[in-house]
């Protein structure tokens, strides 16, 4: 096959310059603007953002899953070299479920309640794999096994209700490791559990990058998780890409206002109640966006100058942060 | 099974009356030639138009054929007559009603328009031009009646696919790179098999209707083939010498529709988990 490829750079996903907009009655209405994002091998990198940021869409489009009235308007997405935009519905279902997996929010309701969970965690196998049922199943087993599920013999003959949350996403989590993936999607795997069940996943997660050397992407909108799991962080904001770097970077000297934002809004073990800041307004429709920095009409240091594209200002090696006034912020912090 | 957990014959009494009247038709249907007393066929025209009797139970027609036979082997004409006609309305309306349902936009909108104009034509009606194109014969009958089923389900079909889509595990599937087939075998069939079975059960009852129907008006079953339609038709001629010509089909006929319909109401109760404390 004639794959346009690149030269392979060591990274597992590499997104350059992406924009995906929706078709509407009113127009095409812009949700993912030109946004950059790569993964290195082995690495675990959040994408941090509110509802309606545009997280999940962009993450569909590396899976070739963009529902129906988005479309890519342009940029490129290649895992391992190999380009995934622009290829056939048959080249993209061989790569999903096979090279990448997504691990989604709700497991219970992402398992098939007809069916059986070993049957389920073994699938991707039978897909790509063309292994029999019986040795899938035999597979699945290990493979809940690896999750540290219990009774895995058990287990993989009952139907998903029968489970707990911590057990489904486990199953779920076993079933994108079926096929040793290079990148894992991992789309609030978290929210929908318990705390204490929440850092068993996380666990597990840090564990099978360490093991397999799974490259991860992490998508979230809780800041706690991302500073006990990631390594790299994107900060998204209506759409964009409003700040990115190592995740002690990001957390220590915050950079974008919207950043600062968001950590200030967080509820925190040592701080008081009273201290938590919540950032006036919301986020704006995808067609209502002030002009030049999206985040100007919400932000309390906003000036004439940020009604310009806002530019890419390096803070430190590695922390980009998209604000004219990244510098000055980070001498007043 | 969860599914019968709770259960009770008694407060399903009704499911019970329809199992026990469709059991017994199903049962004349397969071993009618056992049961039935005399050949369906066998002419006595010294017998003719005689009262039931001890020897003859529910008397003879105008032929001197024994009426019980004719009524029990006119049964496996309306069950397999049923049986196909349900089977072609339940396969061609599922895969029309899930394609249209999967595929969305173009694909449904030319599908279910043209359920819409097969649903637009009364029944019988366009049975009657079904068989006038198709000429008259008890399979034609059975091809006409299944068509006419065809819409009512595809419209079921698409709608219980439409919210099984609406699903997590659907894009959850696709998520492993699933194709489209695989999707809709595995995991979206599954979903859309209990409402069409509860469908199903009312169709028989209706399908039953129909085809006692068109071979009242000669379309369908043709003499010497017994059916309680073309019975019934023979009957009409000797209302006054012989009730019993037309009553005893028309009661096998009665008893036959009531007990798909209690079984499809039963069914719909029973799996209907609103329905269930």
């Amino acid at each position: 096959m004639s794959q346009p490829k690149q030269p392979f750079d060591g990274l597992t996903l590499d997104i350059k310059h992406l924009s995906i907009a929706f078709q509407t009655r009113q127009g095409s209405v812009t949700v993912v603007d030109d946004i950059s994002l790569n993964i290195g091998k082995g690495e675990i990198v959040g994408v941090i953002g509110e509802s309606g940021s545009g997280k999940t869409i962009a993450s569909l489009a590396v899976l070739g899953m963009l529902p129906r009235g988005a479309r890519v308007l342009e940029g490129t997405v290649h895992l391992s070299g190999d380009s995934l935009l622009d290829q056939p519905e048959s080249y993209q279902r061989a790569i999903r479920g096979d090279r990448v997996a997504l691990i989604p929010q709700d497991a219970l309701r992402a398992l098939n309640p007809t069916l059986q969970v070993g049957l389920q965690v073994g699938e991707p196998l039978t897909l790509h794999r063309g292994i029999s049922w019986t040795t899938a199943r035999k597979k699945a087993v290990e493979l809940l096994r690896s999750v540290e599920l219990r009774d895995p013999e058990q287990r993989a003959d009952e139907y998903p209700h029968q489970f707990s949350g911590g057990m489904q996403q486990r199953a779920m989590i076993a079933m994108g490791l079926s096929t040793e993936p290079e990148l894992l999607i991992a789309d609030e795997p978290t929210t929908a559990l318990d705390v204490t069940v929440q850092a068993q996943v996380l666990d597990l997660l840090r564990n099978i990058r360490d093991t397999h050397g799974t490259s991860i992407l992490f998508i979230t909108h809780d800041l706690g998780v991302v500073a006990t799991l990631c390594d790299r962080v994107y900060v998204m904001y209506s759409g964009a890409i409003v700040e990115e770097g190592p995740v002690e970077q990001i957390f220590s000297n915050p950079s974008h206002p919207y950043t600062r934002g968001l950590l200030d809004a967080t509820p925190r073990v040592h701080g008081t109640l009273t201290g938590l800041k919540p950032i006036p307004g919301q986020i704006p429709l995808p067609d209502a966006r002030p002009v030049g920095c999206r985040f100007s009409d919400r932000c309390a240091f906003a000036g004439a100058e940020c009604r310009q594209t806002p530019p890419a200002v390096t803070v430190q090696e590695g922390h980009v942060a998209y604000c004219v006034k990244a510098l000055e912020l980070e001498l007043e912090a | 099974m969860t599914l019968f957990s709770g259960f009770s014959w008694i407060r399903h009494g009704l499911l019970l009356l329809g199992v026990i009247l469709v059991g017994l038709v199903v049962f004349c249907a397969v071993a009618a030639s056992i049961i039935a007393p005399y050949s369906p066929f066998d002419l006595d025209v010294t017998l003719m138009l005689q009262a039931p009797s001890a020897e003859h139970w529910l008397g003879t027609d105008e032929l001197g054929r024994d009426v019980l036979s004719r009524t029990i082997y006119a049964a496996q004409i309306s069950v397999e007559v049923a049986l196909v006609a349900v089977g072609v309305g339940v396969i061609g309306g599922t895969v029309i009603g899930v394609l249209a349902a999967y595929f969305g936009g173009f694909v449904d909108i030319i599908l279910m328009r043209l359920m819409e104009l097969l649903f637009s034509f009364p029944a019988i009606l366009l049975a009657i031009v079904l068989m006038a194109s198709l000429g008259t014969s008890i399979l034609n009958a059975m091809i006409a009646i299944g068509i006419i089923f065809i819409p009512g389900f595809a419209r079921l079909a698409r709608a219980t696919t439409i919210e099984a889509m609406q699903q997590q595990y659907i894009e959850a599937a696709r998520a492993i790179g699933m194709s489209h087939l695989r999707i809709l075998v595995r995991e979206i069939l599954p979903n859309v098999v209990t409402p069409l079975l509860v469908e199903a059960a009312v169709a028989f009852a209706y399908a039953v209707l129909l085809e006692s129907a068109l071979s009242f008006l000669g379309l369908g079953a043709q003499p010497p083939d017994p059916s309680w339609g073309n019975m019934l038709n023979t009957g009409r001629g000797f209302m006054a010498q012989a009730p019993w010509l037309s009553i005893v089909p028309g009661m096998a006929l009665f008893l036959c529709v009531l007990g798909f319909n209690l079984l499809g109401d039963g069914l719909r109760d029973m799996l209907d988990p609103h329905l269930r404390d």
